[in-house]
């Protein structure tokens, strides 16, 4: 999704894609900011990184579970990782 | 039988008398093994008033059904003895190579009763078993104690082990096994110093048998299959960042204990989280027996003061040195967790006491008069210091033995213990996650995140995130997890990979997986809800045991820093662990009486009347 679709507005999110995720980071880095619509929901959010649904990727933002159709906010801190075991 | 061995070793230091006993398969069918064959034989054998580093105090060594076999993960080993930590029962587990090739000797078990005069090492080569002098092994570290070992009887055996701080006391030594594994939380291996045994060295040749190799051939497809084709483009995230993959998480949700659990975020994080750790100290990494994931960190550290290789840091030890004692240098952390292997001592008590120590200081309740030095919040030196310290009983290092509990209660503030049972807590602070709060006061061992580990569901996504700070109805899903976890515990497996891969990826979390492999292994037609009565009858089987040594409600407690004072930072901020409401939810789920005292229709039920 072009980030000046919906609104013309954006929105600038932090983004960590832990571990194994991190392989498809656009930057190739764990951790990196991003430019995105403002309104944007999870699941849009998600697509662009083209991770495998077999994964099953979680989405937390702000420390707090994020469903599909949660919509991201300016200088949220988002975090993206496989459910996983350990600890 | 298949699956089981069919032997159990009885051992008698005392006397200095070996014996073969034959296993029950009623016994095996109806408590698997590991913890269940270890609470089994606890009750049978064993006065829950007793002393726990008394003669009269019994340690099982046990393996499940599918130790051994080439079930994933199949590497796990119990070992279950009254604690002289807590008091209660306590069953630590660990895995490597040594549990499949104790198995491999012909025993599933090995009962240890009584005290040697002298230092011994048990010596099992092909089911010869003899003991051994171990005069000259007395005072070694666990690496110079396996090396000797390797050297005097083959240099294949297995050899599992405790340090000198077994020998000396501390309330919290391990028994190390293949040198850097760890049954240990406890004391356990304090337990096997006072019975003046230093080592367990195995060599044998012995596969176990397998009722359905046809079955288990397309079950092992079925699992493996899939576990490749999820990970066919990445690998598992435990293989590429270990279990310190947890610190960016716990962070997030508001939930890294941070000095002593005064706050659940840590500012300096970053410097301690995975990523940091593969980039600066991980040279490899390890996998235990028929493992696919290979989650172990083999590290290197270069810092001139902290210099060493080995193994570790993982999560809890992160936790525990790291952000809990404010520390951010990861090559400090590492440093200390070396030590703690070769001297014997639980990484998450001994991190968790020195922060415990930390406040204290702070709070000027102990002086550098009583530390030697001055003990300030985020200094590394002092943690590398005071392990060592504590390892070789000197000093400070004196109180610091008698872990948090003990150690807060001398000096006259036992509230600012982080316990439970008298035993410190994982890495999760219980008020930004409920039903961990609730799993710490009912775990049978005192707090661990491992007799049923809530996390799965609250932070980790398995089966699926259910919200964190929600306390209400949270007790069944406690409940479910616990009697999983006990069903992982005696079946010989690793709780890694059989959460995501042999169970039901719903909020009942059946382990069907499990079932299939035990089946094809043992030839016995389990059910689930076969299942489900082993594991609550190893669940009531270990509250029995707690009742019986004086344990009950008033010891399923949390301190009042986690159930009354609100979380500061983080998502939680304002929650406290509310863990009476839970309690009285939890306590109807397991048929329990308000005074958590198993009913005797439950006892009936499972046939422990």
């Amino acid at each position: 999704m072009n980030a000046n679709s919906k609104t013309g507005e954006t929105i600038g999110v932090t983004v960590r894609l832990l571990a194994n995720l991190n392989t498809y980071s656009p930057i190739g880095k764990e951790c990196f900011k991003l430019t995105i619509a403002r309104q944007e929901t999870v699941a849009d959010f998600l697509d662009r990184f083209n991770i495998p649904s077999v994964l099953k990727p979680i989405v937390v933002i702000n420390g707090r579970p994020a469903k599909p159709m949660t919509r991201l906010s300016d200088g949220d801190s988002v975090l993206v990782y496989e459910p996983v075991t350990g600890g | 039988m298949h699956g089981w061995m069919g032997k159990v070793l009885r051992v008698d230091l005392t006397e200095g008398v070996l014996k073969e006993e034959r296993l029950d398969p009623d016994v095996a069918r109806k408590y698997l093994g590991g913890r269940g064959l270890g609470i089994y034989y606890l009750n049978k054998e064993v006065d829950p008033g007793c002393d726990p580093l008394g003669k009269e105090n019994l340690m099982v060594m046990a393996t499940g059904p599918l130790t051994g076999t080439k079930a994933p993960t199949g590497a796990r080993y119990m070992v279950t003895t009254k604690s002289p930590l807590t008091g209660a029962i306590t069953c630590s587990n660990s895995g490597g190579q040594f549990p499949a090739h104790l198995k491999r000797t012909g025993f599933d078990a090995l009962l240890i009763f009584g005290a040697a005069k002298k230092p011994v090492y048990l010596f099992i080569d092909n089911e010869t078993c003899e003991l051994r002098s171990a005069d000259h092994l007395w005072g070694k570290t666990t690496h110079e104690t396996t090396a000797q070992l390797l050297s005097e009887t083959h240099p294949k055996a297995k050899v599992a082990c405790i340090g000198p701080a077994a020998e000396k006391g501390v309330l919290y030594a391990t028994i190390m096994n293949d040198k850097d594994r760890a049954a240990g939380r406890s004391g356990v291996g304090t337990v096997m110093g006072a019975k003046r045994l230093k080592a367990i060295v195995v060599r044998g040749g012995q596969k176990p048998a397998i009722a359905d190799a046809d079955k288990f051939k397309d079950v092992q497809d079925r699992v493996m299959g899939q576990f490749r084709e999820t990970h066919k483009d990445t690998p598992p995230p435990l293989r590429v960042n270990g279990t310190a993959n947890t610190v960016a998480i716990a962070q997030a949700f508001g939930v890294l204990p941070t000095k002593n659990f005064q706050q659940g975020t840590f500012d300096k994080w970053e410097n301690i989280q995975a990523s940091t750790l593969r980039d600066t100290l991980v040279v490899g990494n390890k996998a235990c027996y028929s493992c696919p994931i290979g989650c172990g960190r083999l590290t290197k550290v270069t810092q001139p003061e902290f210099a060493g290789e080995g193994e570790g840091p993982e999560y809890e030890t992160i936790y525990s040195m790291g952000s809990n004692c404010a520390i951010d240098n990861l090559s400090a952390v590492t440093k200390a967790n070396y030590i703690c292997n070769e001297l014997g001592l639980d990484t998450i008590t001994m991190g968790s006491t020195v922060a415990c120590a930390m406040e204290l200081y702070e709070r000027g309740y102990i002086t550098r008069k009583e530390v030697g030095f001055p003990l300030k919040w985020g200094d590394g030196h002092a943690l590398v210091k005071l392990t060592k310290m504590t390892g070789e009983m000197k000093g400070f290092g004196r109180d610091l033995a008698l872990g948090s509990y003990r150690l807060a209660q001398k000096y006259g503030h036992p509230e600012l213990a982080m316990v439970s049972k008298k035993q410190e807590f994982a890495g999760y602070d219980p008020r930004a996650e409920q039903g961990m709060g609730l799993a710490y006061a009912t775990s049978p061992i005192g707090a661990s995140h491992m007799r049923g580990d809530p996390a799965y569901f609250e932070i980790l996504g398995i089966p699926t995130l259910l919200d964190p700070l929600e306390w209400k109805g949270r007790a069944k899903w406690v409940k479910v997890c616990q009697d999983l976890s006990a069903i992982i515990d005696a079946s010989g497996i690793c709780i890694f990979f059989t959460m995501r891969a042999l169970v039901e990826q719903k909020m009942e979390m059946r382990p069907f997986g499990i079932r299939d492999y035990l089946e094809a292994v043992t030839g016995f037609d389990y059910t689930i809800e076969e299942l489900a009565q082993v594991a609550e009858r190893i669940i009531n089987a270990e509250r029995l045991f707690l009742v019986r040594a004086g344990l009950n409600r008033k010891s399923d407690t949390l301190p009042h820093r986690l159930t009354h004072e609100p979380i500061p930072d983080g998502p939680g901020k304002g929650y406290v662990c509310h863990l009476e409401e839970m309690l009285d939810e939890y306590y109807k789920e397991q048929q329990w009486t308000v005074n958590g005292v198993p009913s005797d229709k439950k006892l009936k039920q499972l046939g422990l009347t």
